[in-house]
């Protein structure tokens, strides 16, 4: 394992891929009246302005973000929905929305908070899932990322489904999806090897895994058994993120990145401590 | 007072691939106040938070030292007022960055900054500095003893003293809370002024970086930092970024050098006390005697000392290996001379400077007291002497001259009469502080009044503290955890290198004591200290 030392600088820019699945299944209810497709784009346009914030409002390129999204859509399985540094980001201003959202201040008092979010990434829902294409394609450009930026904290990639792979609905394995994951991962900066983290979203609660160590427990589920293997060891200055986000969850050394039945607060959060790890 | 004169550089860089502007680092200096702010990357607007905190550090020192809940709720609010104007204009303006204040604005995003606040104080050859650290900002002094390997010198730095003591999460000021503001770290410590001594504020890297260079004794590297103009600071630091290990941050440094003020006409003509200097060219130290005062200056075989001294000083008593001096009132058009080695013509360039009181003062030296020990190596012209004379007489001339030294001194006996070399010890005003090379052991004297004190020293951050033996030896050093100094009464102490403790070099000894000492002897492996106090038997 690297040593995940460096930080994201206009030098060394961090690298930020979300990888999300757009087949139909993501059109299901998911919280608070959105389907998944709507607030999984939410939380990534959410997480986009995080991370202008903690570029200096935009104004320095200490990352590049790249969001790519698999399912169908007007005949293309994988597509790049937009890519580019945190700067070119911060230019465009795409139906920016308020909303509001209630808060508690230090002292347990209640307040209204507002915040305005772009909509730099639609909702969509269709088609297929094919994951493997997805993985392939992100390794492509994510190696040309590197070879520009070698010095850089590795890339994050940040994988949102809902559902299983193609390969598995047609031949009932994980294995060449596996293999493309795998290869994903094994990318390397100076600092470190890539991060891949996976993230099962459902509204199944009851059965919910947070950034397990081992898979023991859900070895009877093959979907969950391929996600946990092709989610990275986290190393320890994302460990030490995810335990200040995810406050009542015991971590250890060996937690992998990856939640299974993941609600929306967790999807927020993985998204936030998975970015923002470089800062 | 003393002339040596502050010489305030202040050198800043960015990060690599960045602009200076976008530098969120802030440094302010006023009168005697210096404060460095290191703006920290990962909050919001955290340098203009930096500036603000470096601004008022200044502005309101009085409050800061008064109540610092105050002084940070103000500038708290102004922050929040400055913020709040710049969210506004900017959604006007509908910039690129409106949406983004915009919501850090509202979601109560903070600014966090480190700080580094001294203010430094003179007095006589004494300098203080009042320090009030939060982070991982570090003070450096550092004498020019330091680079020449020289066995006196001084190398402190504060808060921190190892490089890894450096992590990701320093303690900060925030813009919004009273986090953190129980531990700013308040203190004063206390110097005597040597030729070229340099107080360094540096944020973070460049900090770890000197301890670094300190740890693997690369002091020409630190040297050479002190070399380092404004002009060519930004490529200094990109070379060290590039083949050292200076990390890739925004930089800042104020550096003040104490030195003696060059020689020029203008300078002549300002009112300037008088004073004599005595310069020991081993070690570069300077004895600078400003008031009545009996001398004795140790010398070695080989050793070359410069004597210097201004017009209407002059030598009130002489007796063998005591020179007493005497100082005259505030002169007009009175200069410092201070000759250096090498300089073939430095006495003649000088020469309207060099009145005939100081080379009476070279003179009778060389007669009386010098010239029956050495050879005749000297140079006049550069007011260069070289002593050439062995061990043993230069140990029976400290006998004679505490003999006949006519202060209210205790006597001491001649077990007492030797310093271990390479051990500095010199006065800062009721503190003595030790810089050894050897480990010690510390025998007290039968005819000291507190034989229990304790006494110790520090290491390393540690400090290590015996209580007198039967005999008055201190032989059994414990480790305190707690840096921190030790007093003890009215004693005469004598210290001897002693090879059955742990053989670490360079220990740092500091050593509080509540008497004054004006006469200090060094030679072998002995050392004395003479109290000016009485002493009760």
């Amino acid at each position: 394992m690297g040593q995940y030392k460096q930080k994201f600088t206009v030098a060394t820019p961090g690298y930020i891929v979300i990888m999300l699945d757009q087949s139909s299944s993501m059109d299901q209810p998911y919280t608070l009246g959105y389907t998944r497709a709507e607030y999984a784009a939410f939380s990534i346009n959410n997480v986009i302005e995080a991370l202008i914030m903690k570029c200096d409002s935009g104004r320095k390129n200490k990352c590049a973000v790249a969001v790519y999204g698999y399912g169908n859509s007007q005949n293309q399985s994988v597509r790049l929905l937009k890519a580019g540094n945190i700067a070119e980001w911060a230019a465009e201003n795409p139906n920016p929305r308020s909303y509001r959202q209630e808060k508690k201040s230090s002292d347990g008092i209640p307040y209204m908070e507002e915040n305005i979010v772009r909509e730099w990434i639609k909702p969509y829902a269709s088609g297929e899932t094919p994951t493997k294409e997805a993985f392939d394609k992100i390794y492509r450009d994510t190696r040309d990322w590197i070879d520009k930026n070698p010095n850089s904290f590795p890339p994050v990639v940040i994988h949102i489904t809902d559902g299983d792979p193609n390969e598995y609905w047609k031949d009932k394995t994980f294995e060449n999806t596996t293999k493309s994951a795998k290869k994903l991962q094994s990318l390397t900066t100076q600092d470190g090897e890539l991060i891949l983290m996976n993230v099962f979203i459902s509204v199944d609660n009851n059965k919910k895994f947070v950034l397990p160590a081992s898979d023991y427990e859900f070895d009877f589920n093959p979907r969950a058994k391929f996600l946990f293997d092709i989610s990275s060891v986290l190393p320890k200055p994302m460990i030490e993120r995810a335990s200040i986000a995810l406050q009542d969850t015991l971590l250890q050394e060996g937690s992998r990145g990856f939640i299974f039945n993941a609600s929306a607060n967790d999807l927020t959060k993985l998204l936030i401590f998975g970015s923002t790890v470089g800062f | 007072m003393n002339n040596y004169k502050p010489i305030i550089n202040i050198l800043q860089t960015h990060k690599l691939a960045e602009k200076i502007e976008n530098c969120e680092d802030a440094y302010k200096t006023e009168h005697n106040l210096y404060v460095v702010s290191d703006g920290a990357g990962q909050g919001f607007l955290s340098g203009e938070w930096a500036e603000l905190i470096a601004t008022y550090f200044c502005n309101d020192y009085d409050i800061f030292l008064n109540n610092r809940r105050e002084w940070l709720k103000n500038i708290q609010q102004i922050w929040q007022v400055q913020v709040r104007e710049l969210v506004e204009l900017n959604k006007n303006l509908q910039t690129q960055e409106w949406i983004p204040y915009f919501n850090a604005f509202n979601q109560k995003e903070r600014a966090a900054a480190t700080l580094l606040g001294a203010k430094i104080s003179k007095n006589n050859q004494n300098l203080t500095l009042d320090l009030h650290i939060l982070g991982d900002s570090c003070v450096f002094i550092i004498s020019e003893g330091y680079f020449n390997q020289q066995n006196i010198h001084i190398f402190d730095s504060y808060p921190l003293k190892f490089s890894t003591e450096f992590n990701d999460t320093p303690y900060l000021l925030n813009s919004y809370t009273e986090a953190n503001l129980d531990k700013i770290c308040s203190f004063s410590t206390t110097r005597v002024i040597q030729e070229n001594t340099y107080i360094l504020f540096a944020t973070d890297a460049l900090s770890k970086w000197i301890l670094q260079q300190h740890e693997q004794n690369q002091r020409g590297k630190i040297r050479n930092l002190l070399t380092q103009t404004e002009g060519n600071f930004d490529s200094w630091t990109k070379e060290q970024k590039r083949e050292t290990q200076l990390e890739d941050d925004d930089i800042t440094l104020i550096k003040i050098e104490y030195s003696l003020p060059s020689l020029d006409k203008e300078e002549c003509n300002e009112v300037v006390d008088t004073v004599i200097m005595v310069t020991d060219i081993d070690t570069n130290s300077k004895l600078s005697i400003e008031e009545e005062q009996v001398i004795s200056y140790p010398v070695e075989e080989g050793k070359e000392i410069i004597i210097a001294s201004q017009e209407n000083t002059y030598v009130e008593e002489k007796k063998e290996s005591i020179v007493v001096l005497k100082k005259t009132p505030k002169q007009e058009k009175s200069c410092i001379q201070e000759l250096e080695k090498g300089k073939n013509n430095a006495g003649k360039k000088n020469s309207e400077y060099l009145l005939a009181i100081p080379v009476l003062l070279v003179l009778i030296i060389f007669l009386f007291f010098i010239y029956p020990h050495f050879a005749s190596k000297q140079d006049k012209t550069k007011q260069i002497i070289t002593i050439t004379e062995n061990d043993s007489d230069i140990k029976s001339s400290y006998k004679e001259s505490s003999k006949e030294k006519q202060v209210d001194t205790i006597e001491h006996n001649e077990q007492d009469t030797l310093l271990a070399k390479g051990t500095e010890i010199y006065n800062e005003q009721n503190r003595l502080i030790m810089i050894l090379r050897k480990s010690i052991r510390v025998k007290i004297n039968d005819n000291m009044e507190d034989r229990s004190g304790n006494i110790g020293f520090v290491y390393e951050g540690d400090v290590f503290v015996s209580k007198a033996g039967s005999q008055g030896e201190h032989l059994n050093w414990e480790k305190k955890n707690k840096q921190g100094f030790i007093e003890i009464n009215e004693a005469n102490l004598r210290m001897e290198k002693d090879n059955s403790q742990s053989a670490n070099d360079n220990i740092i000894g500091q050593l509080k004591v509540k008497q004054l000492f004006d006469c200090i002897y060094t030679e072998g492996d002995w050392c004395s200290i003479r109290f000016t106090g009485k002493i009760k038997k």
